[in-house]
């Protein structure tokens, strides 16, 4: 690797480096005036050093926006490109496409296709989510003929028997309640503390220039 | 000793020549004879036969693996060809060898497809085609009309009615829901309610009667809301929401005007992100509404709001709610959301930690309608004029005889957003819900009852066979 090339590496690592310390200290220090109390005026201080969060992230958000454009733009352009292959399938989607969008502008934003077709078809897919899902409920001991499997279903049964608005089921809710709060929610909150953790590697790795990303 | 070694390369075939024995790599010649690559050459490795099952199964995994003929090809049906281009798709071993990835992340690779049980499904149009009412189809078809005959089954036998509604009140036993009834309910006319509709219509079956109750708790108690969503068909979806529920209050003489008594706002590109710039840019993204036309709101802050409510389809929603709004105000935040989503959703609310209140599912839904009902003084379809639910304005002298203005302008009525809301509607949905449950919950118990009894029996003959 010549000096050119070690510099082409080096630069995006250095740049994402120093915007991404700036925004950090912009975000960690920037829109909280107390902590200016020495300076003359802390509320003009605080609102400069939360000026180049405010700003980074207006643009990266805009530039998301704009590769929504890009995604459909490159969308129709795969399936134009299809078409020419004969792939009728594409012919639906820029048909569909061309409706929905000649829809909206005839009658001047009406959005009525959105739940005659869009809400009915994801409803259903969401009630063949509820199929699957029972389906391997029932078939949870067929995989697992263990006592973890047997744990994993009599708890599964409690929950739905004691969800159930019966009379009779009662005793069950106490149950249902404790699962609830105590080993649910343990889990929810590992899960939310391993995505924490997780974030904080990904952003110093970011930070640190060690993202495969930055190393050419 | 270096010179002896060699590392593997992804030509080399472990076992090219089929012989029965199970060969390690063979290191390179060498006239050194105590040389550890002499030691292994010398070595006689065990036959086949006598390794146990574990390592023969292995053996076989790995020779069916080292032959590019056996590999399956790994195509997603009909995606690969959009997503991928053919030259790297026709490769041996399809998309994934054919990408840039290392010797390690390779390995890591099959460690993972053999983890899950072999690479992903091959391309569905190989797969012999089942008949419509095969031995492997019946149970499927069986149970999907088992719950198709328990969910309709309230619509059409009016005698039918299982488990109980829902209480009348939160109470004591859901403090949470109870709390976003009261934030909403603490709302004075005028003031500015920002909502995340944060669902699209996957969830609409569920989250829309949430979504329509609150708003009409917002309307009823005069507030403003500023409705934003990071999902682009939610917004769509939200006004079409509010013109059913303007179209619910025409009979009364009213009406809803976007713009005057709510606000829409343009989708909030990338995620996390856009809920950032929207705390910390609140100003400019008001001025916008959803079509691109200007909104003429002087707000400077989230701090202006009264009060924030999320209606959220995905936990996930509501953490990026919960971490990066609520955080950067003062104003409090409650949310509605589905079941599927309320265990990730609890650890915020339940201590207050960026969540203030949490209402859930349908439900919930229908005992905040029935509280919210309470609140009028009179029966559903009586005497629509005859109070103003308004606060007191300015001139608060009661006149005992009021005379008729040259142009009168009546008052609106802002309790017509709920008192034309027919719940008695809502029960079917609700038994038929329960009757779905019951239904789901009666097969996973008989399926799971079945498969452990034969468990238990097989575990039993293999006992009394040794």
């Amino acid at each position: 690797m010549n000096r050119r090339q070690r510099l082409g590496v080096a630069l995006p690592a250095f740049i994402a480096f120093a915007v991404g310390l700036l925004t950090l200290f912009s975000l960690l220090m920037g829109g909280n005036p107390e902590l200016y109390g020495f300076m003359e005026q802390p509320a003009v201080t605080a609102e400069l050093v939360a000026l180049p969060a405010a700003a980074l992230v207006r643009l990266t958000a805009l530039a998301i926006a704009f590769t929504v454009l890009i995604g459909l733009a490159n969308l129709l352009y795969v399936h134009l490109e299809r078409l020419a292959r004969r792939r009728f399938y594409s012919l639906i989607l820029l048909l569909s496409f061309a409706a929905t969008m000649g829809w909206y502008m005839v009658s001047r934003g009406d959005t009525a296709l959105l739940e005659a077709v869009q809400v009915p078809i994801e409803s259903s897919l969401a009630a063949l989510l509820f199929l699957s899902l029972m389906r391997g409920g029932a078939t949870a001991l067929k995989r697992r003929r263990d006592g973890w499997g047997f744990l994993f279903a009599a708890v599964m049964l409690t929950v739905l028997l004691a969800t159930l608005p019966l009379a009779e089921l009662a005793p069950l809710r106490p149950w249902r309640e404790w699962l609830m709060t105590v080993p649910v929610s343990a889990g929810a909150r590992a899960m939310l503390i391993g995505i924490a953790l997780a974030t904080v590697t990904a952003g110093l790795r970011a930070l640190l220039g060690q993202d495969r990303s930055y190393r050419g | 000793m270096g010179r002896d070694f060699r590392w593997l390369d992804d030509d080399d075939d472990l076992f090219a020549d089929g012989d029965d024995r199970a060969e390690p790599p063979r290191p390179a010649q060498s006239n050194d004879e105590n040389s550890p690559a002499s030691i292994l050459r010398r070595r006689q490795d065990r036959p086949v036969e006598e390794l146990d099952s574990r390592l023969q199964a292995l053996r076989a995994k790995a020779l069916s693996a080292a032959d590019p003929k056996a590999a399956p090809p790994q195509t997603l049906y009909d995606v690969d060809d959009v997503l991928v281009s053919p030259e790297i798709a026709h490769r041996p071993g399809g998309v994934i060898s054919a990408s840039a990835l290392s010797q390690a992340q390779k390995k890591q690779v099959e460690l993972l497809q053999d983890i899950v049980g072999g690479p992903l499904e091959a391309d569905a149009r190989a797969e012999p085609r089942r008949g419509f009412l095969s031995a492997l189809a019946w149970p499927r078809l069986l149970t999907a009309l088992i719950i198709l005959a328990a969910v309709t089954a309230p619509f059409v036998l009016l005698n039918i009615a299982p488990g109980d509604l829902p209480p009348p009140t939160f109470g004591t036993d859901n403090p949470a829901a109870e709390r976003v009834f009261a934030a909403l309910d603490s709302l004075q006319e005028g003031d500015w309610a920002l909502v995340g509709y944060e669902y699209g219509p996957t969830a609409a079956g569920e989250l829309d009667a949430l979504a329509d109750i609150l708003l009409r708790h917002l309307f009823f108690r005069g507030a403003k809301p500023i409705i934003v969503s990071s999902n682009p068909i939610a917004l769509v979806h939200a006004r079409n929401v509010l013109n059913d529920i303007s179209r619910s209050v025409r009979p009364a003489g009213m009406s809803l005007q976007a713009n005057q008594d709510y606000y829409l706002l343009r989708y909030l590109a990338g995620g996390a992100l856009g809920l950032r710039d929207l705390s910390h840019n609140f100003a400019s993204i008001v001025n916008i509404s959803a079509r691109g036309f200007p909104t003429y709101l002087e707000l400077t802050s989230l701090d202006e709001m009264a009060l924030m409510l999320l209606i959220a389809e995905r936990a996930d929603d509501i953490r990026h709610w919960a971490e990066q709004v609520a955080p950067t105000t003062t104003v409090d935040l409650v949310a509605a959301t589905g079941y599927a989503a309320q265990p990730l959703a609890e650890p915020y609310a339940l201590q207050s930690a960026g969540i203030s209140g949490l209402l859930v599912g349908i439900r919930g839904a229908y005992t905040y309608g029935l509280m919210l009902q309470d609140r009028l003084p009179t029966a559903p379809g009586e005497n629509l004029e005859a109070f103003d639910l308004l606060p007191p304005t300015g001139t608060p002298q009661p006149n005992a005889t009021p005379q008729p203005t040259a142009s009168p302008a009546p008052a609106p009525n802002l309790a017509a957003y709920v008192q034309l809301r027919d719940r008695r509607q809502e029960t079917p949905r609700l038994q038929a819900i329960t009757m779905g449950t019951m239904a789901a919950t009666l097969i996973i118990a008989f399926g799971n009852a079945y498969f452990g009894l034969q468990a238990l029996l097989r575990r039993r003959t293999k006992s009394k066979g040794q």
